[in-house]
């Protein structure tokens, strides 16, 4: 690999693909406005915005590990991908639990159906990637003084920005956009 | 002098290469396969639409025979031919670079591309699925019985096919050009790559996101299309379209890279325009985002939307149009060589001109209120994919034959065989115009018989383009064998991809020139070189 552009215009093309969806979500939103922020009640807000911190934290770990050019911080930026990974799973049993994950939906609204539906989606894409992530991390730190792959770190550290981004924008339209409708 | 074909040899040297130029022909030789299954899906259709009454095969199967002619003919054909394997094998070579920037992933894509076609092979033995390539729901999702995921996961796996190509084309061309090569210095074709390159990029993976929803929604009963569930079917639509529109440039724009290129050569002109020509393919890519919704005028989307799309249609006309002005500007009153290659592209251009024509006829509301799913829509994007990408494809095959694979081909053969394709194509669909114009709908598998006659001329003409496209097939895998090879600059072309031996060594360039020549400077070049 010479340099990093493949890894960017890749991020485009996911880019897109998170883009869209939160474009049909956008516009299922429309729709159900009401309907959607009475269901965002229904999500963990602190899970969410733990969930958040935790996510910006391991991107600041993997930034920090480029800059000086130390592989411990790739583990750290790891373990916090996996407490992300457990605090939704955590966040997907509970929901389960109350029917209202997919593929187990329990009497609810044809707007709520498709709020979750949205969340359970759009969420369970973005662990996927959070976990590749993961992976890839993974693969940098075990191969971080290997001549051959020395773009492997950055490029995937570049990945792991790009999958804390897409959270930024997942949390506030899931988690946030109740929050002044109240209950 | 050691070739690419020798360094190494053997049949493991073909699957686990990362030679350009290796896995190009590993390309060529799936998609020809591809074309004639697709070939076949529609031989079938056109004996079946042969008399009025259905009497070949029943609906169901036609369904299917369209169905699975469109998936193969898009997704595993078109979209692939010209970029992966023209655009593999040339565009290292056009711009003095040894390989690709990512020669493992350009491996990967072909065998991502296969795989993907496994799975469309198996959905088509299987049963077929019977949505038409487009997978509208709720038809898709709620009640068609077929094969619907097995198909849409082979559209959704080649679809990263297409995106590593792009990824691949876009970082090649912005790192590996050789130093004295800046942008302005670059063949057309390369422009016309880069362009194609950023719509896949940007435009595949909303496709994949719309058919892995399908894929979901038929398994799982998610409910984002269905409007029992809160959904809209609407939305699949806008996003399918969002990819599908621009998968029409994808399949155009390389073509019109091929177009530039040889029209240059076989009117030994300079072409006319070059910034005009290379900025347009920019446009095209650009316009081409922004159009989606042409193909919803009926749908029940708002006219206002319908306006706007309406519009933003009638300006993709302006860089086409650019195009082939400037191509006629440039064999306006220069020396025409009408080889082989030759008269494939002056076919694209009146074809081209034909589909594109017609393309503007349907962007307006109230005529494609009338001809909307008639085979006057049939007729003009076969106009635009077959006698467009498709003559394109041929063309720069015979163009770049002699340096893809350092044989000739048989001048005579060729020649018959191309005015033989251009004679049955416009037998096969020019009645289709007139058919849907008079009302005949697409995707029907029996028609009143007032519609008889016209359709029996098409199917006839379908068996002529058919015997046309069976001759290349034989005589460039004929040529093959043949003990002649031929020199570097058979055609005495201007480009950089001439300057090294025929077949390319492993390396491309056993030392590359200190400057890059000008690549359409044919003032300084003898005459057209080749067999007369």
């Amino acid at each position: 690999m010479k340099n990093h552009m493949g890894m960017w215009i890749f991020l485009a093309s996911e880019m897109m693909i998170f883009g869209v969806l939160i474009f049909l979500y956008q516009v299922a939103m429309n729709q159900n406005l009401n309907e959607f922020r009475m269901a965002s009640h229904d999500l963990h807000f602190i899970h969410g915005t733990v969930n958040t911190v935790i996510l910006l934290t391991s991107s600041y770990f993997v930034a920090l590990s480029d800059v000086k050019k130390n592989r411990l911080f790739l583990i750290l930026a790891m373990i916090l991908g996996v407490v992300f990974i457990s605090i939704k799973g955590f966040e997907y049993y509970d929901l389960t639990q109350e029917g209202k994950f997919p593929l187990n939906f329990k009497d609810l609204s044809s707007a709520e159906t498709l709020f979750f539906t949205y969340y359970g989606f759009l969420t369970f894409l973005h662990l996927l990637h959070v976990s590749v992530g993961i992976l890839l991390l993974g693969a940098a730190w075990f191969l971080y003084y290997n001549p051959k792959e020395k773009n492997l770190p950055h490029n995937a550290g570049l990945y792991w920005h790009f999958v804390d981004l897409v959270w930024v924008f997942i949390y506030p339209l899931f988690y946030l956009i109740g929050r002044n409708y109240g209950k | 002098m050691k070739n690419y074909f020798d360094s190494p040899r053997g049949v493991l040297s073909w699957l686990i290469t990362t030679d350009h130029k290796k896995i190009a022909w590993l390309y060529l030789v799936s998609i020809t396969f591809f074309f004639i299954i697709g070939a076949f899906a529609a031989l079938l259709m056109r004996i079946e639409l042969f008399t009025a009454h259905g009497n070949i095969v029943s609906p169901d199967v036609y369904n299917r025979l369209f169905s699975i002619h469109g998936i193969v003919m898009i997704f595993f054909f078109l979209v692939p031919s010209i970029p992966s394997v023209l655009g593999n094998f040339l565009l290292p070579l056009m711009i003095g670079a040894k390989d690709l920037v990512y020669p493992r992933l350009n491996l990967m894509s072909w065998y991502v591309f296969m795989i993907g076609g496994l799975f469309t092979l198996w959905a088509t033995i299987d049963g077929g699925v019977d949505t038409g390539w487009t997978f509208y729901t709720p038809y898709s999702t709620m009640f068609s019985n077929s094969h619907v995921v097995l198909a849409a996961l082979g559209v959704f796996v080649t679809g990263f096919s297409s995106i590593m190509t792009g990824v691949n084309f876009i970082a090649t061309i912005h790192q590996l050009r050789h130093k004295d090569m800046n942008w302005f210095k670059m063949p057309l074709f390369v422009w016309a790559m880069y362009a194609t390159s950023i719509i896949m990029v940007l435009a595949t993976p909303v496709l994949a996101t719309a058919v892995l929803l399908i894929g979901l929604e038929r398994i799982f009963g998610l409910g984002i299309f269905d409007p029992a569930l809160g959904g809209d079917p609407l939305l699949f639509q806008h996003i399918f379209w969002f990819y599908s529109h621009p998968a029409v440039y994808i399949m155009i724009l390389p073509a019109m890279g091929v177009v530039s290129e040889v029209l240059s050569c076989f009117s030994r002109r300079r072409v006319f325009g070059y910034k005009f020509i290379a900025y347009s393919s920019l446009a095209i890519a650009l316009f081409g985002f922004l159009v989606w919704g042409h193909h919803m005028f009926v749908s029940g989307q708002s006219t206002f939307a319908n306006t706007v799309f309406s519009f933003l249609s009638f300006l993709v006309a302006v860089p086409s149009a650019v195009k082939v002005f400037s191509w006629t500007a440039t064999l306006y009153r220069a020396k025409i060589y009408l080889r082989t290659p030759m008269i494939y592209i002056l076919g694209f251009i009146s074809l081209f001109l034909v589909g594109g024509l017609t393309g503007l006829f349907l962007a307006s509301l109230a005529i494609d209120l009338h001809v909307h799913d008639t085979y006057f829509v049939v007729a003009h994007f076969h106009y635009i994919m077959v006698g467009g990408a498709v003559m394109g494809f041929l063309g720069g095959i015979h163009f770049w034959w002699p340096k893809i694979s350092g044989k000739t081909y048989n001048e005579k053969w060729g020649r018959f065989s191309a005015v033989i394709i251009i004679l049955g194509f416009n037998l096969t669909f020019f009645p289709q115009f007139i058919l849907g114009y008079l009302g005949m709908p697409r995707r029907y598998h029996s028609y009143p018989e007032v519609y008889e006659y016209l359709n029996q001329v098409s199917t006839v003409g379908l068996f002529l383009l058919g015997i046309g496209y069976f001759f290349p097939i034989v005589y460039l895998t004929m040529s093959l064998f043949d003990k002649k090879t031929v020199g570097a600059n058979y055609w005495n072309a201007a480009g950089l991809e001439w300057l090294t031996e025929s077949p390319p060594p492993h390396e491309n360039f056993h030392e590359l020139p200190a400057t890059v020549p000008d690549v359409y400077d044919y003032e300084r070049l003898p005459d057209l070189g080749g067999v007369s």
